[in-house]
């Protein structure tokens, strides 16, 4: 069993606005294990930043239980409330790295200054402070811009400095908050792949909060869907991928506009009659373990014909997932063994009904 | 030149540079109001401004009596029209300083006088600062001083300077008015020699001195807070 670095048991938080309670976060519970890359999407105002802020009591919940590392840092049962004490929280935090949308950066201390911030009170030498910060800079390959300030480095280069910030403290957890979503494509690529070496080569484990699906198609290696303060599905990047369930997940994931195209193109589609040997199939497949000569070999074996209506390959973590739907021409009995062939070489087959074509 | 000048501001020159009625008294005068009063009500002013911050909703000391205790002192003393606060604070300055009448007595009620429009000025510039640097900072284990010093007072250093300014200015017109108590300075100088006797050249004498502190803390402010911003213009 790998070790449990977050536990977030039963955690709400409401909001009193105008007599009104909000319920940003509603009784959700999450694990993350060392080394992951957990993404948590949904759309803005799903709760996923308030739900993060939890973990290092930025956010004090209204109700559940906060373990971080094995140490309690929050737990409100009917009878009592324990929260641990400022003094003790104080370094607690500094073991969990924190990056946000605007970064946050403190504007009138230089770059080195800033990273130094977070070493202040480190029981170190200022020599020590100073190379300590010079070298996270190094880390972030931003060595050379330690004098300036954060206003002269262009908004990638900002984020950079504010990773190298929150891991002055050598946390083995960094949460992010939407951290590229104010960058461009190119920077946004960027601070992607340095999480993800992070991850790699500091055994950091890393929260993941963003609306952006490529994101976390990126790095995540698990991913929660949050929708109005809930989490509505979770699993491994893959099984969410190929399996969603939940309408919003197929949403995000771009499950569904696969599936109304490939439903937009049936439908022009004369060379689909609705025959009794037709069938519509919805394939996903994993890596390459699909291809033409797959087409061949299903004519050559089991005499049944497929044509290729719609295809798509995503590629996550760097795993590419393509998905096609076919439509297959046969006697129901090949077609039958044919399908059970896919799906002994690990891809997934679902059929597509008539109606959903007539319907949709 | 010289001459030029008798001619044409006569009363300017007898009024004589020294001597207790003279131009360096007056000049004297003023910047000692302006230097103490501005010392002491800032210092109550920014404690008040940092006070309202912090005990605001979503402050790091976020608590509703602290910051109405506050917020209402600040509004009782701002609604007292200063000339009138100058009389309603006399039986305090007589405990305080002995005497409440002269330069040093005008010393309370100015610092009161002036606490206020700064701890509102205050507030408004730590105002501006970005939750999020807060939080920031808060995530990486910051403490209190580091919060009040690091965060709210640096990052708004720059705006800090521009609100230092204007209530500097604003209380050198306070302790123009000061000379109802006896106080002096170059308000006193333009009202008591200049307008009251109808010798204008002393009036307008007095206020093209005043004009010029205004135009050194101006330039100075203005200066002073360029050189401390590096935030994205």
């Amino acid at each position: 069993m790998p070790e449990k670095v977050i536990e977030l048991s039963h955690i709400s938080v409401f909001f009193n606005q105008d007599g009104q309670t909000l319920k940003a976060v509603n009784d959700v519970s999450l694990d993350v294990e060392k080394g992951d890359i957990y993404g948590v999407v949904g759309y803005s105002g799903a709760g996923k930043s308030t739900l993060v802020r939890v973990i290092n009591l930025l956010q004090r919940p209204t109700a559940g239980k906060v373990v971080v590392n094995g140490e309690t840092l929050f737990e409100k049962t009917e009878q009592t409330t324990t929260v641990i004490d400022a003094k003790k929280l104080r370094p607690k935090r500094r073991e969990i790295g924190m990056i946000f949308q605007h970064f946050n950066l403190l504007d009138e201390k230089t770059v080195i200054q800033n990273v130094e911030f977070a070493l202040k009170h480190r029981k170190l030498k200022e020599k020590q402070i100073t190379a300590k910060a010079q070298e996270l800079l190094e880390l972030v390959g931003l060595g050379d811009r330690g004098q300036a300030y954060p206003a002269q480095l262009s908004g990638g280069q900002q984020q950079r400095v504010a990773i190298a910030r929150a891991l002055a403290n050598d946390p083995e957890i960094l949460i992010s908050d939407e951290a590229t979503s104010a960058l461009d494509p190119k920077n946004t690529v960027q601070i992607l792949e340095l999480l993800k070496r992070l991850n790699r080569e500091l055994n950091l484990t890393v929260v993941l909060i963003t609306h952006e699906m490529d994101a976390v198609k990126r790095i995540a290696n698990k991913v929660a869907v949050m929708s109005e303060g809930q989490i509505v599905e979770r699993g491994t990047l893959l099984d969410i991928f190929t399996n969603a369930q939940f309408p919003l997940t197929k949403k995000l994931v771009g499950t569904e506009s696969d599936s109304q195209k490939a439903m937009a193109i049936l439908k022009n589609d004369h060379a689909f009659d609705n025959q009794a040997d037709q069938s519509i199939l919805h394939l996903t497949y994993r890596g390459s373990s699909i291809s033409e000569p797959v087409t061949t070999k299903l004519y050559e074996d089991f005499s049944v014909e497929t044509s290729i209506v719609y295809g798509n390959v995503d590629v996550l973590r760097d795993t590419p997932v393509g998905t096609l739907f076919v439509i297959m021409t046969g006697a129901k009995n090949d077609r039958q063994q044919a399908i059970q062939y896919l799906k002994a070489h690990d891809v997934t087959v679902t059929e597509v009904g008539l109606e959903a074509v007539k319907n949709d | 030149m010289t001459e030029w000048f008798s001619n044409t501001f006569p009363n300017v020159v007898s009024l004589g540079w020294s001597g207790s009625d003279g131009w360096l008294a007056a000049i004297g005068q003023t910047i000692y109001m302006t230097f103490w009063s501005a010392l002491f009500g800032g210092v109550l002013g920014l404690l008040f401004g940092i006070g309202l911050v912090l005990t605001d909703t979503k402050g790091i000391l976020e608590n509703r009596y602290w910051f109405n205790f506050f917020d209402k002192v600040v509004s009782f003393f701002r609604a007292i029209p200063f000339i009138i606060l100058l009389a309603f604070i006399a039986p305090v300055t007589q405990k305080i300083v002995g005497t409440q009448i002269g330069t040093t007595a005008a010393l309370v009620p100015l610092s009161l006088g002036v606490f206020p429009f700064y701890a509102r000025q205050v507030q408004v510039a730590l105002t501006s600062i970005d939750h999020g640097k807060i939080e920031a900072a808060q995530s990486v284990g910051a403490t209190f001083g580091d919060l009040v010093f690091d965060v709210y007072l640096k990052e708004a250093r720059s705006e800090l300077v521009r609100v230092t300014t204007v209530t500097l200015i604003s209380l050198i017109g306070l302790t123009a008015m000061a000379g109802a108590i006896g106080a002096g300075g170059l308000g006193n100088t333009a009202i008591a020699y200049g307008y009251n006797r109808f010798d204008n050249d002393v009036t307008v004498v007095a206020t093209f001195l005043v004009l010029i502190f205004v135009l050194i803390i101006q330039v100075g402010g203005d200066y002073l807070a360029k050189i401390l911003n590096h935030k994205a213009s």
